[in-house]
């Protein structure tokens, strides 16, 4: 025991001189290394395959089950078909549940190779931890630059049109307000088209106690997935001329908060109303995604302005319970005063980005082109190989069915996972059914809402940080004071005191700061 | 004895009733998390609101958990050979530092307990001791989750102030009879500090039981895992994602979460009362103040 | 007995520990050279574990990513105490500093007297399976983790289906989502926190109670002294140091443990009364990756927090306690 600890002060005092020479340890067995496959687009001369190291916190890697880990047999094979079709010895980090954006700081901090991973490029690009990848996407990237949509790339490019990683998201709407149809029926009402018209339909729901006891007219969060704030993005267009979006406001020239909007009042206003008459669920500040589906689950909820997957996904079990029961939205896009209800999410300025450190950034490109380029090798990265646990139901309409439970593969492989893969491939289980009904064709019906104003623009938070020192203050007060708002804590009239708090805190160096960088990218 | 006066028996009555109202409000919480873990979906959709006992005690989260087999059993074995293991090194640092420290004359000693304050208050920062577990090449080893926590500090001042209270004649009179300080220490101050070593043993041995952050940074291979990281993977994996395709049948999370609890709790509880009796023979010999 | 080596006039070696003569000092330290051994392993452990990390404090003053190696801890801007001001001049400080403080007294107050009473009251007990029985179930809840911790809270007082709430309605009154109401949240943290702490930390007190001499008692009660006076004159006098020693070393980590409980039950709208440092500092690094200002406000907590703990070493050595040098 003491020699060891000896040893290891010394290989301590060491660590200074070994800084950046540590290769991490690769997870799992590497191939043999002369393989290179038949037609595949092999380096010059026998060398060893390329290889390619990829942290997979892509959010792919999920489902009951994964914290055991893969089953090494079918990740080999996996492996095996990686290396036959691409040339390349593809292996995968699989990040610890729950601790992803620690694990992945650790190993790049500590010099492993790391070449591909998921993560806002903005914050990484300053400190030249990735590199751009127009060459490499000009070269063998034809498939990801065709799967995705100008906004998304838009959002992945710097200002001087340097690309920094392929997007993970597209513009997209996930707050609809979804309403029981059964209860409308039962109540002789139409789905609504106005805030009045809801308004009319929760208080409907709360007087006649539709649901039975419990009823919940309205279930909405406020801290909810993908960064969207359920009653935010589901309502606030319909107060606010530009949704819950920055703005630029036109008397002073400046972009400021969605909160500074005229109109935002007037939402805290019909939020904090709907709140005390009871239709709002009081617990909405503390809603876990689970939660909210368990209620769902439940049968009494009424209306809900929450992410749509907690509606769609719960569907199936809500059915078995409740056999009438089925939610529906205005498709037309609820309205209000100022204009549609729905506010979309911008495209986001994550995705998969390539470490500055890899060797072969061509290499990782040509090797995502290749999940790209046909749903066929998607499906296998995200549901194992083919025959295992699905197969073609039809081919050529890329509808597939699946085999059994699938146990042992949780699409560690799935560099591709985003809304254009999801959407090119669908199945035929009835779980998924209005899941994928919804994927496919409402998600990026854009036209039900608004689109934030700066979509496309991104925020240096290099700059944010060095020009916005109230920055997690004001973040603080916006949260907290929004939810004291429409919980009554803190009355509507005080609303001017609370800009007032804004500015205290450092407002206008926000102001200017987001300003100056929105006329950088604006041409 | 016969003779208790009023004033007495008021207040045993009193102190009786105030512990079994204690009793009660740290037994529900546990009472309503075991109900829970046996919760079907079915039953939480039809009865909704506030059920403290199932009408159907439905087994499906113990099944899909212990179902997984190899992984939770191989977990388990894990955690034991850290917890075993673990405490034994701990135990090891913790009393023959202690003991050194316990020597009023011994000099450098007041530098040493500086040393060691200093130590308490400053935590160490995660991104080095990361990289310095690295550089030792502790990294994915069963070890990394043992050393670098090997001291507690707080411990140690407990052990040493224990060995304060043994009687200085007791060492002097083994000494005189020859005994080095090696011999004096196993054969004399061991058996006798038993109770205090079976305290702060027990304190270490539960922090190894529970801990599970720096597992998840330290170690790469699945196999190497303690139980409480599969555990809360299980917990998070139970929420499921809006990704992966529901396996049927599948517990809500809520019941998975009890059932969770309830298996990496029970062990402990199990074994803990063995161990008490250690306590009861009297964590400080010698504590009366003469 | 060991023979004395020859002693030879040396200079002092410079260690602290107020040994005088010069003459004696290498003689003493060869005498106890075999307790250095019975130091090294722990000294080596503190050094490289514990001390060679700290290093990673040079983040705090200067601009870096967690990301970022090695070298840029060495190579990076040095920005001094920028992020310190940044801190000190923020909206929140004061809310936040006060926050930290209020709950750290009230976690002292709840975490050290109530086991010490728990203790008392046990120690009264005749009945040992009556004894055993409760204070077994007293430290299960310690089991418990966090994460499950701050879950049994949102399910019991839950609003929908909640029995803490079914209990106020039951009762006549208005039932309302107490966790996120500023008025009742530090109330409910600090049960929780409690309920999940005291059985464990009273194992120490009664053990210590435990090995008490009983004929003190009896003597004292054949003088006529009542429980009272017994618990003040007898019991707590007697565990004194352990007592001394454990309110010692929870000053020590104060400052830096117990965020989490706090971190999973608050909510925006009771910031204002739960917001602490780290919290408020794990907000910041989490939306804003604000590393090296996260760095620099953990950097001011320990130096408080090593302030406290001499001070009350200080208070403790005056008053004839026992203290952590002796």
């Amino acid at each position: 025991m003491k020699r060891r600890i000896l040893a290891a002060a010394i290989a301590a005092m060491m660590l200074a001189g070994s800084l950046t020479g540590c290769g991490g340890d690769s997870p799992a067995p590497a191939p043999d290394a002369g393989s290179a496959a038949p037609g595949a687009p092999a380096e010059e001369g026998a060398q060893a395959p390329v290889k390619i190291v990829v942290y997979n916190n892509s959010g792919s890697i999920a489902g009951a089950g994964s914290e055991a880990g893969a089953d090494p047999a079918i990740m080999e094979q996996i492996h095996q078909w990686m290396l036959e079709n691409t040339g390349y010895d593809v292996q995968v980090i699989v990040p610890p549940a729950g601790n992803e954006t620690e694990k992945l700081n650790l190993l790049l901090a500590g010099g492993d190779q790391v070449d591909l991973f998921w993560g806002d490029w903005s914050e990484y690009a300053s400190k030249k931890v990735i590199v751009p990848i127009n060459s490499y996407l000009d070269g063998k990237g034809q498939d990801i630059v065709k799967a995705w949509p100008e906004e998304a790339w838009k959002a992945m490019t710097d200002k001087e049109g340097n690309i920094y990683g392929v997007p993970r998201s597209t513009p997209n709407l996930g707050n609809p307000t979804w309403i029981r149809t059964d209860w409308l029926e039962k109540e002789n009402l139409e789905m609504p088209k106005t805030i009045d018209e809801l308004d009319n339909v929760l208080r409907t729901f709360k007087e006649n106690g539709t649901g039975g006891e419990g009823t919940i007219p309205l279930l909405a969060d406020i801290a909810g997935k993908h960064s969207s704030k359920g009653l935010h993005n589901s309502f606030l267009g319909a107060f606010t001329e530009y949704g819950y979006s920055n703005w630029l406001d036109p008397t002073d020239n400046k972009i400021k908060p969605a909160e500074l909007q005229p109109g935002f009042k007037d939402f805290l206003a019909k939020m904090n109303e709907w709140y005390t008459k009871g239709y709002m669920y009081p617990e909405f500040a503390s809603l876990s995604k689970d939660k909210i589906r368990e209620i769902v689950k439940q049968g009494k909820v009424g209306s809900a302005a929450v992410w749509y997957s907690n509606i769609t996904l719960s569907l199936y079990d809500l059915q078995k319970t409740f056999p009438e029961a089925n939610y529906d939205y205005q498709h037309d896009g609820l309205e209000g005063p100022s204009g549609k209800a729905e506010t979309a999410m911008p495209a986001s300025t994550t995705g998969a980005l390539i470490s500055a450190k890899c060797e072969h950034p061509e290499a990782v490109i040509d090797m995502l082109n290749f999940i790209y380029s046909d749903p066929a090798n998607h499906m296998v990265t995200w549901y194992g190989p083919e025959g295992m646990f699905w197969k073609w139901k039809d081919k050529d309409a890329h509808i597939y069915e699946t085999i059994g439970e699938k146990t042992g593969y949780y699409a560690e492989y799935a560099f591709a996972i985003g809304l254009p893969m999801e959407t090119a491939v669908s199945g035929d289980n009835p779980q998924q059914a209005r899941h994928q009904e919804y994927l496919t064709n409402e998600h990026t019906d854009l036209k039900r809402g608004k689109i934030p104003f700066d979509s496309g623009i991104v925020y240096d938070p290099a700059v944010i940080k060095a020009r916005v020192p109230g920055a997690s203050d004001i973040s603080r007060m916006l949260e907290e004071e929004t939810i004291n708002f429409i919980m009554g804590t803190r009355p509507i009239d005080e609303y001017d005191q609370f800009v007032q708090e804004l500015y205290d805190a450092g407002m206008q160096d926000w102001i200017d700061a987001y300003t100056e960088m929105y006329f950088e990218q604006v041409k | 004895m016969a003779c208790k006066s009023t004033g007495e028996k008021v207040f045993t009555v009193v102190n009786i009733t105030l512990l079994v109202l204690l009793c009660v409000c740290f037994l529900l919480p546990m009472f309503i998390v075991l109900m829970q873990s046996f919760l079907s979906q079915d039953e939480i959709s039809r009865r909704g609101t506030f059920i403290l006992i199932p009408e159907v005690f439905d087994a499906a989260a113990y099944r899909m958990i212990l179902s997984k087999g190899s992984s939770i059993f191989n977990a388990y074995g894990v955690t034991i050979m850290r917890v075993v293991a673990g405490t034994a090194t701990q135990l090891f640092f913790t009393c023959t530092m202690a003991y050194a420290l316990s020597k009023n004359d011994l000099p450098g000693r007041r530098l040493v307990i500086a040393l060691i304050n200093v130590a308490i208050v400053f935590p160490v920062p995660l991104v080095p001791l990361f990289l310095l577990v690295k550089g030792v090449g502790l990294y994915d080893n069963f070890w990394s989750m043992i050393l670098p926590f090997a001291i507690n500090s707080v411990y140690i001042f407990i052990m040493k102030a224990f060995y304060q209270q043994l009687p200085p004649g007791l060492e002097e009179a083994a000494m005189i009879d020859g005994c080095n300080q090696f011999q004096l220490f196993r054969r004399i101050v061991l058996p006798l500090s038993l109770p205090s070593i079976a305290t702060v043993g027990m304190m270490y041995a539960v922090w190894h039981w529970n801990e599970w952050f720096y597992s998840s940074l330290f170690i790469v291979d699945n196999a190497k895992l303690p139980l409480q990281n599969i555990m809360r993977g299980i917990i998070l994996n139970a929420s499921g994602s809006d990704l992966a395709l529901p396996l049927a049948n599948m517990p809500p999370a809520e019941t998975v979460k009890c059932a969770v609890i309830i298996v990496s709790v029970v062990p402990i509880l199990c074994i803990y009362p063995f161990v008490q009796k250690y306590f009861a023979k009297g964590f400080l010999v010698g504590s009366v103040k003469e | 007995m060991r023979n004395q080596p020859a002693v030879l006039p040396r200079p002092a070696a410079g260690k602290k520990g107020g040994v005088p003569a010069r003459r004696g000092l290498p003689a003493k330290m060869w005498k106890y050279k075999m307790l250095y051994l019975f130091l090294l392993p722990g000294l080596l452990y503190f050094l490289v574990f514990r001390y060679i990390p700290l290093a990673g404090y040079m983040i705090a003053f200067k601009d870096l990513a967690p990301f970022e190696g090695l070298s840029a801890m060495f190579t990076g801007e040095w920005v001094g105490f920028r992020h310190f001001q940044e801190f000190l001049n923020s909206y929140y400080f004061w809310n936040v500093f006060g926050n930290t403080v209020i709950l750290a007294v009230l976690r002292l107050l709840v975490e050290f007297t109530l086991p010490i009473l728990l203790a008392l009251l046990l120690n009264e007990v005749r009945s040992k399976f009556f004894k055993t029985f409760v204070q077994t179930v007293s430290y299960m809840p310690y089991f418990v983790s966090n994460v499950v911790l701050a879950g049994l809270v949102f399910t019991l007082f839950s609003t929908n289906g909640g029995i803490v709430p079914a209990i106020v309605a039951h009762f006549g009154g208005v039932p309302s989502y107490y966790v996120t109401d500023v008025h009742w949240f530090r109330q409910i943290l600090l049960g929780a926190i409690a309920w999940k702490n005291i059985g464990w930390s009273s194992i120490v007190y009664i053990a210590a109670m435990s090995g008490i001499d009983p004929q003190l008692y009896e003597a004292a009660a054949l003088d006529g002294a009542g429980k009272l006076k017994q618990i003040t004159r007898i019991t707590l006098p007697c565990i004194s140091f352990a007592i001394t020693i454990m309110f010692i070393m929870r000053i020590g980590v104060i400052m830096n443990e117990g965020w989490e409980e706090t971190l999973l039950l608050y909510s925006p709208s009771v910031y204002k009364v739960s917001d602490i440092l780290d919290t408020y500092v794990y907000r910041a690094g989490l939306t804003e990756f604000r590393y090296s200002y996260a760095t620099a406000v953990n950097l001011f907590k320990s130096v408080i927090g090593f302030m406290l703990v001499m001070i009350t070493n200080f208070i403790a050595n005056k008053m004839g306690q026992q203290n952590m040098y002796s």
